[in-house]
C-alpha cells in the first residue's frame, strides 16, 4: 500500500521554539512571506500573533497553525504545517499539546544572546516529545552578533550540532530560504497509518461567530470527512461534520477530506471550545479508536477573583462580554457573586495569574468595560467543628473562626529548572514560600531539576515574576496540584477609615500574616491619593488589629501656571482627573483607585 | 467686537533651564532660523488679521522661550508689522519676558521707544545656590542691575517671577528671596509652584532619585508663607500664582483666565479667537515653512468659564448646575458660595482651595 502514505512523504508538522523575544514571530513572518502564504501589501508584523494583546506583550497566548506550501531546491512541492505554540507557564499545558502535534521543532537562538532559560525549557518540553529539533541562528544582522560562539554553546549546552544550522536574520529575511530547506531535510515526514480508526488530537479550538467551533487537529491516524459523526474521546460528545480543510494564512481552505500526518481543521456545528478541548482525541462514531491519544487533562481553574463592573449599570454587559471570552475559552469560569463594597460581579476562575490579567485586559479593551477586580484566591477546604466540610475560593465566604475546626489548602508538585548557580536563590525562595523539599536532580552539568511541594496560594501572585528576577530568567518552572494538605490559616481584613473593605479580604498563612499585613498597609498607603481628610488604614485578624499607616490628607494639587493660552491642555488634564475618579471605589467615604488593588495583588516579597 | 489680545511665542533660548517645558530650540545654530521666523510672524500677523479686521488689540504679550534673545531690529519689524496689521489702543499693555542673562543694555531702550510698558522677569531665586540649580548663569547683583536699566528706559511696571518649591530651597532661602523682591519694589509678582513636566531634565533626575525636592506638605508651606509676605508688602493676590498692586495686574493674563479671547502666533502658540480654540504645532521648521492654525474645538463653555474663573481671588460668577452647586456648598472649607442674583451664583476659593483647586474643580466640572 506504499502508494497510500506516499502523501506523507511530503509533509512536515512542525513548532517554532525560542526564548521570549529571540524572533519567533518575526521569523513565523518571513516564512509566511517566503512561502508567498501572505502577499506582502498584506503583511502587517508578528501575523501569527492576532490578537493586539500578543503584538504588545510580545507573547503568544492562543496557539495558532498555517499550512504553507514550499517548493523545495529538491524540485518537490513539500507541505508545512506551522504550528505556534504559546509561552508562559500558566498555558504549558496548551504548549505540551501543540508539540505533540508535530515531529520536528525550530528552535531560534538569539546570536546576540545565546542560550537563554526558554531556549532551555522550550528544548527539553520538545525533547521529551521526540520532537527532531533544527536549530537557527537568528539576528545576525546586529552589530553584537556572535553567531560562531552561539553555535558553540548549543552544541555544548543542549548536545544539538550546530554545523549546518542556518544563520539568518529574520528581520531582514536574510538567509530565511535555508530554514526552509532545514525542515525538510531534517524533520521527519509524519506516520500514521490512514486506514485505521480515526484519531485525531486537538491542539486548538477557537470560536467563530459564523461556523461555531473551529477545531484544530492533528490527524494521528484514520481519515475525516464531512458528513462523519465524530466523537469526543474524553467527553463523549458527537457532532456531525460540517467541514474539513487546512488553515492558510489569511484564509481557511475547505479539502474532502484530512488524512493521517496532516494539520487542519473541522467544524461541526459546536457550540462552545469547551465541547472540544484542547488534548481531547477525535475519533468517529461508526469506527471508534479503542484508546485515546495519550496526554489528555481537563484544564479546571485553579486561580479564582471577584470581576466587577466599575460602573453597575454595566453588569449586564459584563455578563455577556465574559460569556463570549468563555465561548473561546475553556480554561475560564465565571458565576455571579455580591459584595458589600462592589456590589454586584462574578466569581471567576483562571488557570494562572496571567490569564486573569489576560482576561481582565481583554474585558477593558475589546469590550470597553472599567473593571475592579479582587484579591486572588485558591480553593480552601474548612472542616467545621460539626464535621461539615466547606469549599471556599472567595474569603469573604470565610466561617467564623470559632466554629473552624481546621482548614486544608491546596498543594502542587512544582519542578523549577535552572543552572545550578542559581540553586541557593532558588531554595532560598521556596524556603520563603513555606515549600517543602522533595529532591533535586542533575539533568546535564548545566542544569538542574529542583522539585519542591509548595502551596498554590504561594505562587498564584508572583512566584514565576520573582524567580525570573532572581534567576536572571534562566530558570523555568512548572506545577501540577497534587491535593490538599491541613494548614494553619487566617483571614486578613482591610479596614479603611474605620469601615471593613470586604473585597481586600484574603486568607492567609498564620506565620505570614503579620509581615504581609504590614506590607499590604503600606501598598495602600502609596496608592491610594491623599484626600480631604486622613485616612487610617488598619489590617486586622478577627478583630485584632496587627497594622496601621495613615494617608494623610490632601494638601496640594494645583497647576501653578496656565500653560499660557493652551486652555485645551488643562481642561483635559482635569477631565482626565475626573475621568480617573469615576474610576474610583467608594468604601465609606474613603475613594479607593483600582491601581489600590493591583499593588495588593502584585505584592511581591 | 470686544478688544483682543495678541501673543507672540519666541522659542529661541540661550541655554535651556531643567524644568522648561515650554516649546523652544537654542539659538546657537539656529541663527538662520532666526530670520526666517521674522518672516514667518510677519506673514502670519498679516494672514491672521483678516478675521479680526474691526477688532483692536489692547494686550500684546512676547513670551518664550526667550523673546530678549531677539535683536532690537528684529523687534521693529514684528511691531512694524503688528502695527500694520492691527489697530493697537494708545493705552494697550505691552509685555516682554526677559531674564537678566540676556542683552538686555541694547533692548530695553529699544522696546521701550516701540511701546513696550511692562516687562516679566524670570528671576525665579534671588538665592545664587538656587539660581544655579534651576540653570540661571548670572547671580543676584546682575538682576538688580538688569531691573536698573529696564527702569532707566522708562519701563515701571516689572513683575518678577518666582519659583516655589525648587530643589533646596527652605523657608530661610525663600525669605531671602521674598526681602529681594521688597527691595525692588515692584509691583507684580508671579509666584509658581515647581511643576515636573515629562521630558525635562528635573522630571527625569527626580524619576532616577537624583533630585531632592521640597515634599508636598513644605511646599505648602513655601506657599502660604509667600501669599503672607506678599499681601504684607501690599501686593494682593488676584489669582492662584499672581500678586499685584491694584491696578497692576496682567491685562493679557486676565484675558486667559475671563475667557476673552486672543490671537497667539508663533510655534505651539495658541489662539482663541471668534469662539474658537486653535494652535500652531510646536515645530519650527512648520511654523517657517507652512504654518497652519490647527482646529482644537469650540471655547468658552460654561465648564471653562468655571475652571479658569476659579483660579482668580474674584472667583466665579454665573449659573451653576444643581450638581455643581450641591458639590460646591460640601465644599465649604475650601470656597464659599453665594447667591447674586436668581440663579446666578459668585463662587471663591480660599487658599487651601486654590492649593487643591485641580481637585475642586474637577469635582465642579
Amino acid at each position: 500500500m506504499i502508494f497510500l502514505s506516499d502523501y506523507k512523504k511530503n509533509i512536515r508538522n512542525f513548532s517554532i521554539i525560542a526564548h521570549i523575544d529571540h524572533g519567533k514571530s518575526t521569523l513565523a513572518d518571513r516564512l509566511l512571506e517566503l512561502t508567498g502564504s501572505v502577499a506582502k501589501r498584506d503583511m502587517t508584523e508578528q501575523l501569527l500573533d492576532n490578537m493586539d494583546l500578543e503584538r504588545e506583550r510580545g507573547i503568544t497566548i492562543k496557539a495558532h497553525a498555517v499550512k504553507l506550501d514550499y517548493k523545495a531546491e529538491d524540485g518537490e512541492t513539500y507541505e508545512l504545517n506551522l504550528i505556534d505554540t504559546p509561552g508562559h507557564v500558566d498555558f504549558n499545558y496548551e504548549v505540551s499539546r501543540s508539540l505533540a502535534a508535530c515531529e520536528g521543532a525550530v528552535l531560534i537562538v538569539d546570536a546576540t544572546q545565546g542560550i537563554e532559560a526558554q531556549t532551555l525549557a522550550n528544548t527539553y518540553l520538545a525533547l521529551d516529545h521526540d520532537l527532531e529539533i533544527c536549530p537557527v541562528i537568528n539576528k545576525i544582522d546586529l552589530p553584537a552578533a556572535d553567531p560562531e560562539r552561539v553555535s558553540a554553546e548549543v552544541e555544548d549546552v543542549i548536545g544539538l550540532p550546530c554545523e549546518d544550522a542556518p544563520r539568518v536574520s529574520a528581520k531582514t529575511g536574510e538567509n530565511v530560504g535555508a530554514v526552509l530547506e532545514q525542515i525538510v531535510k531534517e524533520i521527519p515526514a509524519p506516520g500514521g497509518d490512514e486506514t485505521a480508526p480515526l484519531k485525531a488530537l486537538i491542539f486548538d479550538s477557537i470560536y467563530d461567530s459564523y461556523k461555531g467551533v473551529i477545531v484544530y487537529v492533528r490527524v494521528v491516524d484514520g481519515q475525516i470527512k464531512a458528513g462523519d459523526t465524530m466523537r469526543m474521546m474524553a467527553t463523549g460528545a458527537e457532532f456531525t461534520v460540517v467541514e474539513v480543510g487546512y488553515m492558510r494564512a489569511t484564509s481557511m481552505e475547505p479539502v474532502d477530506v484530512l488524512k493521517a500526518g496532516e494539520v487542519g481543521y473541522i467544524t461541526a456545528s459546536i457550540k462552545t471550545v469547551s465541547e472540544a478541548r484542547v488534548g481531547d482525541t477525535v475519533t468517529l462514531a461508526t469506527n471508534p479508536a479503542s484508546e485515546a491519544l495519550p496526554g489528555y487533562r481537563k484544564v479546571n481553574p485553579m486561580v479564582f477573583c471577584g470581576v466587577y463592573p466599575a460602573d453597575g449599570a454595566d453588569y449586564e454587559s459584563l455578563k455577556e462580554a465574559l460569556a463570549k471570552l468563555q465561548l473561546n475559552d475553556a480554561a475560564l469560569s465565571f458565576e455571579p457573586e455580591t459584595s458589600g463594597a462592589l456590589g454586584f460581579g462574578f466569581r471567576c476562575g483562571f488557570l494562572g495569574l496571567l490569564h486573569l490579567e489576560i482576561i481582565q485586559e481583554r474585558l477593558e479593551r475589546e469590550y470597553d468595560l472599567d473593571l475592579v477586580t479582587t484579591i486572588p484566591s485558591v480553593i480552601y477546604k474548612i472542616h467545621l467543628n460539626g464535621g461539615e466540610v466547606v469549599e471556599i475560593d472567595n474569603p469573604s465566604n470565610y466561617p467564623d473562626p470559632g466554629t473552624i475546626n481546621y482548614a486544608e489548602e491546596p498543594i502542587t508538585n512544582a519542578h523549577i529548572y535552572a543552572p545550578p548557580d542559581y540553586v541557593g536563590p532558588i531554595m532560598d525562595l521556596c524556603q520563603e514560600r513555606r515549600g517543602v523539599f522533595k529532591d533535586m536532580q542533575y539533568l546535564a552539568a548545566d542544569r538542574v531539576d529542583i522539585h519542591y511541594e509548595l502551596p498554590l496560594n504561594e505562587i498564584i501572585y508572583d512566584f514565576f515574576d520573582v524567580l525570573k528576577s532572581r534567576t536572571r530568567g534562566y530558570a523555568s518552572f512548572d506545577y501540577e496540584i497534587m491535593g490538599y494538605e491541613r494548614s494553619d490559616l487566617v483571614k486578613l481584613d482591610v479596614l479603611l477609615n474605620g469601615d471593613q473593605v470586604d473585597a481586600l479580604s484574603f486568607i492567609i498563612h498564620s506565620d505570614k500574616a503579620y509581615n504581609k499585613a504590614r506590607k499590604i498597609a503600606e501598598k495602600l498607603k502609596d496608592n491610594i491619593p491623599r484626600q480631604l481628610f486622613e485616612i487610617p488604614i488598619q489590617m486586622a485578624i478577627g478583630g485584632k488589629v496587627i497594622a496601621r499607616e495613615t494617608v494623610k490628607a490632601m494638601r496640594k494639587d494645583v497647576l501653578a501656571k496656565c500653560y499660557g493660552g493652551d486652555i485645551t491642555r488643562k481642561k483635559k488634564l482635569l477631565e482626565k482627573q475626573k475621568e480617573g475618579k469615576k474610576r474610583m471605589r467608594q468604601f465609606g467615604s474613603v475613594e479607593v483607585p483600582q491601581e489600590a488593588f493591583m499593588a495588593v495583588l502584585k505584592l511581591d516579597d | 467686537m470686544k478688544n483682543i489680545g495678541l501673543y507672540i511665542h519666541v522659542p529661541f533660548c540661550k541655554t535651556v533651564c531643567p524644568y522648561c517645558d515650554f516649546y523652544k530650540v537654542r539659538c546657537t545654530g539656529n541663527e538662520q532660523k532666526r530670520a526666517e521666523y521674522i518672516e514667518s510672524v510677519k506673514r502670519e500677523l498679516l494672514k491672521q488679521k483678516k478675521g479680526l479686521a474691526s477688532r483692536e488689540v489692547d494686550t500684546i504679550y512676547f513670551g518664550g522661550g526667550t523673546p530678549s534673545s531677539l535683536s532690537s531690529k528684529d523687534f521693529r519689524e514684528i511691531f512694524s508689522a503688528i502695527h500694520s496689521s492691527f489697530n493697537v489702543s494708545k493705552d494697550a499693555e505691552i509685555t516682554v519676558e526677559m531674564n537678566p542673562s540676556s542683552e538686555i543694555e541694547s533692548l530695553a531702550k529699544t522696546l521701550s521707544e516701540l511701546g513696550v510698558n511692562r516687562v516679566s522677569f524670570g528671576m525665579q531665586s534671588s538665592v545664587d545656590t538656587e539660581r544655579k540649580m534651576l540653570g540661571r548663569l548670572s547671580d543676584s547683583d546682575r538682576v538688580l542691575e538688569c531691573l536698573e536699566i529696564i527702569r532707566d528706559a522708562g519701563i515701571l511696571n516689572i513683575s518678577i517671577d518666582l519659583m516655589l518649591g525648587v530643589p533646596g530651597q527652605t523657608r530661610e532661602s525663600l525669605l531671602s528671596s521674598l526681602e529681594f523682591i521688597k527691595q525692588t519694589e515692584v509691583p507684580h509678582v508671579s509666584a509658581y509652584m515647581l511643576k515636573l513636566e515629562e521630558g525635562t531634565n528635573f522630571y527625569n533626575r527626580f524619576s532616577s532619585g537624583k533630585l531632592i525636592l521640597p515634599t508636598e506638605d513644605e511646599t505648602v508651606e513655601l506657599y502660604n508663607m509667600t501669599c503672607d509676605y506678599l499681601e504684607g508688602i501690599g501686593l494682593h493676590q488676584y489669582e492662584i500664582s499672581n500678586f499685584a498692586k491694584p491696578s497692576y495686574e496682567s491685562h493679557h493674563n486676565l484675558k486667559y483666565w475671563h475667557c476673552e479671547e486672543y490671537l497667539g502666533i508663533g510655534p505651539s502658540a495658541h489662539s482663541f479667537v471668534n469662539g474658537k480654540r486653535m494652535f500652531y504645532e510646536a515645530d519650527l521648521d512648520e511654523f517657517i515653512s507652512s504654518p497652519t492654525l490647527v482646529e482644537d474645538g469650540e471655547g468658552g463653555s460654561p465648564s471653562e468659564r468655571l475652571m479658569l474663573a476659579l483660579r482668580l481671588s474674584e472667583g466665579y460668577t454665573g449659573p451653576l448646575l444643581d450638581d455643581a452647586l450641591k458639590k460646591a456648598k460640601s465644599l465649604s472649607n475650601y470656597l464659599t458660595v453665594k447667591e447674586v442674583g436668581e440663579g446666578i451664583y459668585n463662587l471663591r476659593l480660599n487658599r487651601n482651595g486654590f492649593l487643591i483647586s485641580n481637585y475642586i474643580i474637577s469635582e465642579l466640572i
